[in-house]
């Protein structure tokens, strides 16, 4: 009661009073109440295409809203465009960075707002402003590195440092944890609650409750374009969010019965990847049978890009054996292994899965277009293409005027669903499932599960590689650990815990 | 569930949203017109005027038959840039390609003795076998080696210029004399390597609209080269299971990977195709028009065609419409200079005006259906 209080008395830094913005024939926005103080963290939370981004983009005057008003510290503004925004110490992070990858990180953050000295760039004091806002928050990168060298997580914090640098008390992060490793997800939230401390304002724009509720001290959710409940952190709870935000309430827990497996479809026997010297892969081994889910559990970067690479036939191993359902593959390109049967969700559907510009009905075929049913003597034949991307979009609930639109129009959520239907659609024996979920609502994520579990179900096989290990360990029958491009270890799903797994994750334990 | 939200789906605007991203062109060339008036006015000559002299020069009989001509080598450069286009490969090497091809049928058609039914397909197929030998080098180092082919095919052009005037020179020379640097050519094709004029069976065709082709302008089987060539462009994209794979990689190389198409093959005979089409580019001046190969041949038309491919956005069909267009704006320079003090360089400044607004134009059209496809899913 009493934290309840000294909110209030603090000044709003952001009000958005009964925003509204419809587009042809849909209300994105209707009537939306937000109110950010300083020193929060503000969670806003729904379903893909609720209206979060759509709100967000109206307060960074990306869009202009219908109806309402906005509020910066008690006074009415009209935010017209993104540099408003900025002047009004707003900032945003969007889901994919804007950085310039060929440029240094000095030269990224100081990039739009360049410091000058007689007519002359002064990246002296650029440079010294920028060390003493890392120094403050604790948020430190090499300035000199060239951005396209960083990992993901340091851009993310480059993007930050942009915000910080230009001024921003407010920061609107879109997903910021959908593309870290937990390590960098810890990091982040250790720099926002820093930020938090000094009275900045943040909106913090997530799918996954549980990073919500570690981080946020108020939650709003939105649902179909309305805010359906806003409560402070300790009133809030997983299912409770989770309720409010798909309107019925969501079995997180998935039913995910064990079955009779059958023989190998993918054995991988001491398979080795070398590159420059390096073994982003040593001595792999390990098999999945018919009618199991085998979990790769691991942080990002120990050897899940390689490993799935050199399944589907993009590189070939330096040593070793991979066996697709008996036979060696070692040297069958990527065609080749899908022509054996292979499904494959991959990592990336915007930057791999789909062709973002093509209609649905052509990326319906993309990687199974060699199949007989799509062309005969070489000539496509559209009619078929068109109704296997009906049947995909009905039986996989993909949300879509129809299939002659761009993959681009989809929302993510409803792009993933579409790529998880087609893999799973043309039966193969050997699913490779990379981060099936990763930026995927709630509701499709559920869906998602379903649909690999009754493949399993079905006596396919599936390799699951996630960055989620509560992901893993809800859909896999078998674990293994993969750590610095080895299989450390592997469990049954009976005998694993999140804290075992995570010791192993990190290298603390070893076999 | 599913039927239900299949049904509340507001009926698709699909058709629209496609109108506009295919305005471009048309708004682009508007813009164009409208900075040329302009122009026109600042030079102190009158809009009206020039327009006029525009529409007199290019619209009557002979000025049509010219513009149609004349658009049958820009078209199949169009075609040749356009499919490299598609694959994401920036064609520069044309030029070079389509002088090479020309060289190569000239040759054929002078050196061999063959029945006229063999010995036409063999000087058609001359010059696609010379442009595919010019795009091979530039096609094998970019595939290979990662040369990125913008400066391999431009070094190749200077090559081609230099090398055709070498053997022309020398071991096809078809003058001896004084005279040889001024008309330096091949011998004179074998009349049997020569193409049909097809003025009968076009004017047969044109004369019920009441429009006959003059002698002198060329109507010959180049036309029909053209025509097949985008017809057959046209299918291979569209239709085959080739054309979409060389679709993908030119939109999206990792994707395609993912999807298990052979980048490294795809790419090949797509450059290969660009450079058989851009040695068919000199066929109608090689062997109708002139009978030998010269050096002094037209120039420019590979670039030509790279902005014809553009205006059309690299389909097939659109470069059609769009190798008519730079030939009537190559007309209606003639006609500027012709009756008006404008000079006709200024056409050379409004083609580049138009396909630079058509590229931008076309950004901002299409960004705008996107965000209208947006807000229809939601």
């Amino acid at each position: 009661m009493s934290k309840v209080d000294t909110i209030k008395e603090r000044i709003p830094l952001i009000e958005l009073k009964g925003i509204t913005k419809a587009f042809p024939g849909v209300v994105a926005n209707d009537d939306i109440h937000l109110t950010l103080y300083e020193g929060e963290i503000h969670a806003l939370v729904g379903e893909n295409g609720a209206g979060k981004t759509t709100l967000m983009k109206i307060l960074y005057g990306e869009y202009r809203a219908d109806k309402g008003e906005i509020f910066v510290r008690g006074k009415p503004v009209r935010i017209t465009n993104p540099s408003v925004a900025v002047a009004l110490g707003i900032g945003m992070v969007h889901q994919h960075f804007m950085l310039v990858p060929g440029l240094t990180v000095l030269e990224n953050i100081i990039l739009g707002s360049e410091p000058v000295k007689n007519a002359v760039l002064d990246i002296k004091s650029a440079r010294q402003k920028i060390e003493d806002i890392m120094q403050k928050n604790a948020m430190p990168v090499d300035l000199d590195t060239y951005v396209e060298d960083l990992p993901v997580g340091l851009q993310q914090r480059v993007e930050i440092l942009k915000l910080l640098y230009r001024g921003a008390e407010t920061l609107v992060l879109d997903e910021p944890t959908a593309v870290l490793t937990p390590q960098e997800t810890t990091e982040l939230f250790k720099t926002l609650k820093a930020l938090k401390e000094q009275g900045r304002g943040i909106i913090f724009i997530s799918h996954k409750l549980n990073e919500v509720l570690e981080i946020a001290d108020r939650i709003t959710v939105i649902r179909r374009g309305r805010v359906v409940g806003e409560m402070p952190i300790e009133e809030a709870s997983k299912e409770k969010i989770a309720e409010m935000m798909v309107g019925k309430p969501v079995v997180l827990e998935v039913e995910n019965p064990r079955i009779e497996v059958g023989g190998h479809c993918l054995v991988l026997k001491d398979v080795v990847y070398e590159e420059n010297g390096v073994k982003k892969l040593d001595e792999i081994s390990f098999s999945v049978h018919a009618g199991e889910i085998y979990g790769v559990a691991g942080v990002e970067g120990n050897g899940q890009e390689e490993l799935l690479k050199i399944i589907s036939g993009e590189i070939y191993p330096s040593a070793g054996e991979i066996y697709i359902t008996d036979k060696v593959v070692n040297r069958i390109s990527p065609m080749g292994r899908r022509q054996l049967g292979i499904g494959h969700i991959p990592a990336d559907r915007q930057a791999q899965g789909l062709f973002i510009d093509m209609p649905l009905y052509i990326n319906v075929v993309v990687g199974w277009h060699w199949r007989k049913e799509f062309q005969k003597r070489g000539i496509l034949d559209y009619k078929v293409m068109r109704s296997t991307a009906s049947t995909v979009v009905k039986n996989f609930d993909v949300r879509t005027p129809s299939v002659e639109v761009p993959a681009s129009a989809l929302s993510g959520g409803n792009q993933q669903k579409f790529v998880v239907g087609r893999e799973i659609s043309f039966d193969p024996t050997l699913l490779l499932a990379a981060y099936p979920t990763r930026g995927v609502d709630v509701g499709a994520t559920e869906f998602i599960y379903k649909q690999l579990i009754d493949e399993k179900v079905r006596g396919k096989a599936i390799l699951l590689i996630s960055a989620d290990l509560e992901e893993i360990l809800a859909l896999s029958d078998r674990i293994g650990v993969l750590y610095r491009g080895k299989i450390i270890k592997e469990f049954r799903r009976e005998e694993a815990t999140p804290e075992i797994i995570g010791l192993y994750m990190l290298g603390v334990k070893e076999e | 569930m599913t039927q239900e939200q299949v049904k509340v789906q507001p009926k698709s605007m699909e058709w629209k949203y496609r109108l506009i991203e295919s305005l471009a062109p048309v708004l682009g060339f508007l813009f164009a017109m409208v900075v040329m008036m302009v122009t026109v006015q600042f030079i102190g000559e009158s809009p009206i005027k020039a327009l006029s002299a525009i529409l007199t020069f290019s619209f009557s009989q002979a000025g049509i038959a010219y513009i149609v001509s004349q658009s049958i080598p820009l078209i199949i450069a169009g075609e040749a840039n356009a499919i490299a286009f598609q694959a994401g490969v920036f064609n520069i090497g044309v030029e070079g390609q389509y002088l090479f091809g020309a060289l190569c049928a000239g040759v054929a058609g002078a050196y061999l003795n063959l029945p006229t039914y063999i010995h036409i397909p063999v000087v058609i197929l001359a010059g696609m076998l010379g442009g595919m030998i010019w795009i091979l080098i530039p096609a094998l180092l970019k595939i290979y080696k990662g040369v990125h082919e913008v400066i391999s095919t431009i070094m190749m052009n200077q090559i081609a210029s230099a090398v055709i005037l070498y053997l022309v020179n020398g071991p096809f020379n078809g003058v001896r004399g004084v005279s040889q640097s001024f008309n330096l050519r091949t011998p004179y094709m074998e009349p049997t390597a020569v193409f049909p004029s097809l003025h009968n069976v076009i004017n047969s065709v044109t004369g019920l609209f009441g429009f006959k082709f003059p002698h002198y302008v060329a109507v010959d089987l180049s036309w029909l080269i053209a025509l097949i060539v985008v017809v057959v462009l046209w299918f291979l994209l569209f239709k085959t299971s080739l054309g979409l794979r060389i679709r993908w990689i030119g939109q999206n190389i990792s994707a395609s990977v993912y999807a298990g198409v052979d980048v490294k093959k795809t790419l090949l005979v797509t450059m290969l195709i660009s450079g058989a089409i851009a040695g068919l580019v000199g066929l109608q001046e090689v062997a109708y028009i002139s009978k030998f190969f010269t050096p002094n041949i037209t120039r420019g038309l590979g670039f030509t065609g790279l902005a014809v491919a553009l205006l059309a956005r690299n389909n097939p069909l659109g470069v059609i419409a769009s190798g008519l267009l730079f030939s009537f704006l190559s007309r209606a320079g003639y006609g500027l200079q012709m009756y008006t003090k404008v000079p006709n360089s200024l056409i050379g400044i409004i083609s580049g005006l138009m396909i630079l607004s058509v590229v931008v134009i076309d950004q901002i059209l299409r960004r705008y259906a996107r965000t209208l496809r947006r807000r229809e899913v939601g």
